[in-house]
């Protein structure tokens, strides 16, 4: 017969590291620990992936969003003294809205009205963006309704004066006192809160809903501030512009289709675009060093473990020199030590390796909770970490194998 | 039964160290030969390159007119399993097996399935009157047991030959009188036996004494 009963070697092999349990749990430790960095690393890794891809994938992945702000350049001037009227037009245009249109003519475009009028509930100030959309605009990110209901195209076509608010902001109008039904003040209109939803949009959480015509009836498009002694003019034209591609695989096109455009029609900065797909791409990259970096770190660790198995299981061979003079009097052949002490390591490491997956998956929750993110144990990484431990036996246990299957039988025997 | 012709073990060592020296020795089947001489004379490289554990440097050795000092180690180790059966001065049992799995040892090498194993050490066992230790650990039994438990592992494979290097080197004057009247005893049944002893009063009653010095043979 070639191979021998490998589950009698195996029985063998654990019944050898029974003798000696300290000897064996110290041995252990150095790949427990080693999978259990392994398990907890990549845990970490593809909890922080799922959490960064959820975040943006809320975006909507086959979205380009075009926000006016503030160019930099525009704060207000004041010198001393003297009356000054100034006007600032900056933003997007309803000249970009038709080109972009124009330049993608597939494309679900959206445009958002940005009211700029101070926003007060129950006579305190509340800080918070305002903006005119169309009903269809929810459709273009993932929106959850919090409570309450969305806007309808017949709140738009009947101008009713009513808002949405985002679920930040909800939380602090409740503490200023503004509860279900309640009422807002944004310039001197008065809106009813109909609504409160979660949607993600990349400027932030804080910001009032209302229908597109509504914003454009009531509001304008000009603002004006009134500082000491000035008076400021800014208008803004289009707020918020959402092109939404029937593909992703359109985004990239489209973005730079869009690019283009304001670079040829905005001299100064105030237009910003984001596109989620980009920044998904991006933060998968970061991600994937992130966790290459942890699981290297995690390696290193399962690598001295290995080490240290190697070092162990040499000594054990060589404790065990007349043990295998003498097998080899009772007809083992080299072959069947060399699958003795390969057995023995293999063993050593996998039991050590089980362990780590057990440790490592009970550290998940403790890291969990100190980074504030969900890691994720896959059944992917179990499987990973066993078979490496598997291959971290096989590898550094082939050398004590060796060195006591090439052993001569006579020389063995007679070692005191 | 066993033949070596002309058997020289010689070893690399400050100019060359020769061990035997031209042996030729007939074993016939059922013999019980003892071998003595001074320690370092070569006894033991005999009975080990009789065992087939070491290889001559030049000669013939053959089993049943079968040549056998050019296999490789893996047919070898097969036969040296197959056709021999070990009894050492310092007994070697493996220390964390029991009774019973050190007698099974060498036919776990040959691939025997294990309850075959478990009755043929249980028998092996009753011959040399150890079956109530069957489970017992290796330091839980005498010398004398010991030694018993070994001589039932070389039995166990029902081998051509029962080599013992000084079985009884280790035990009392009484024990080892035990241990050579289980030998005579299976010389009795017909096995081939071949001792090595340092005890003049034990190798004068073997029925075939030869002598080493410097590794030559003498036969008395």
């Amino acid at each position: 017969m070639d191979i021998l009963w490998p589950v009698e070697l195996v029985s063998d092999g654990l019944r050898n590291l029974w003798r000696h349990k300290l000897r064996t749990v110290l041995t252990m430790l150095g790949v427990l620990c080693g999978v259990a960095a392994v398990i907890t690393m990549l845990a970490i890794g593809e909890g922080a992936q799922r959490t960064v891809l959820r975040e943006i994938s809320a975006l909507g992945l086959q979205n380009i969003i075009l926000n006016s702000v503030q160019p930099p350049s525009t704060s207000v001037e004041s010198s001393s003294g003297g009356h000054r009227a100034s006007l600032f037009r900056y933003g997007l245009t309803e000249k970009d809205v038709a080109l972009i249109r124009g330049a993608c003519p597939t494309a679900r475009v959206s445009v958002a009205h940005q009211v700029k009028d101070k926003v007060h509930a129950r006579g305190e100030r509340v800080d918070a963006r305002v903006l005119g959309v169309d009903p269809g605009y929810f459709g273009l990110f993932s929106t959850r309704v919090v409570r309450g209901r969305l806007l309808t195209p017949l709140d738009d076509s009947r101008r009713h004066q009513v808002v949405l608010v985002t679920q930040g902001l909800d939380a602090d109008l409740r503490r200023s006192g503004v509860v279900d039904d309640g009422f807002i003040r944004i310039g001197w209109q008065h809106f009813k809160v109909v609504g409160v939803v979660d949607l993600a949009v990349p400027d932030g959480d804080r910001i009032i809903f209302m229908p597109y015509h509504v914003a454009r009836a009531r509001y304008g498009t000009t603002t004006v501030q009134r500082e000491a002694g000035s008076i400021e003019f800014t208008r803004t034209d289009v707020g918020q512009v959402v092109v939404q591609v029937a593909d992703e695989n359109e985004v990239p096109g489209t973005a730079r289709v869009i690019q283009r455009i304001l670079d040829t029609h905005h001299r100064v900065y105030d237009v910003t675009m984001s596109v989620p797909l980009d920044l998904l791409r991006s933060k998968q990259r970061t991600q994937r060093i992130l966790s290459l970096v942890l699981v290297s770190i995690a390696a290193i660790s399962l690598l001295v473990g290995g080490i240290g198995i190697m070092n162990i299981m040499l000594a054990i061979v060589t404790e065990r020199i007349p043990e295998i003079g003498l097998r080899r009097a009772l007809g083992a052949r080299r072959r069947d030590i060399l699958v003795q002490f390969l057995i023995e390591t293999v063993t050593l490491s996998t039991v050590g390796g089980a362990l780590g997956c057990l440790v490592g998956t009970a550290a998940v929750p403790i890291a969990s909770h100190w980074l504030e993110w969900q890691g994720v144990v896959t059944a992917q990484s179990i499987l990973l970490s066993l078979v490496v431990s598997w291959i971290v036996g096989v590898v550094f246990g082939l050398a004590p194998a060796a060195r006591a299957a090439r052993m001569d039988p006579v020389t063995a025997l007679r070692h005191e | 039964m066993i033949s070596l012709q002309h058997i020289t073990k010689t070893y690399a060592v400050g100019g060359g160290l020769t061990v035997l020296d031209d042996v030729c020795l007939e074993i016939g089947q059922g013999e019980y030969l003892g071998i003595v001489g001074p320690s370092g004379s070569g006894k033991s490289t005999m009975l080990h390159i009789m065992g087939l554990l070491d290889r001559p440097t030049s000669g013939q050795l053959s089993f049943n007119d079968r040549p056998v000092h050019a296999l490789d180690d893996r047919e070898l180790s097969t036969l040296r399993g197959r056709l021999v059966g070990f009894v050492f001065q310092s007994f070697h049992l493996v220390p964390q097996l029991s009774v019973s799995e050190n007698v099974e040892l060498p036919l776990f090498y040959q691939g025997v399935p294990r309850r075959e194993r478990r009755e043929r050490a249980a028998r092996a066992l009753a011959e040399v009157g150890m079956s109530a230790r069957r489970r017992h650990v290796p330091s839980q039994l005498s010398g004398g047991e010991r030694q018993r438990t070994a001589i039932a592992r070389a039995l166990v494979t029902e081998p051509a030959l029962i080599l013992a290097d000084e079985p009884t080197g280790n035990l009392d004057s009484r024990t080892g009188g035990d241990i050579v009247a289980l030998l005579e005893k299976l010389h009795g049944e017909g096995r081939t036996i071949v001792m090595i002893t340092h005890d003049r009063e034990i190798a004068s009653h073997l029925p075939r004494v030869v002598h080493i010095r410097d590794g030559k043979l003498e036969e008395s």
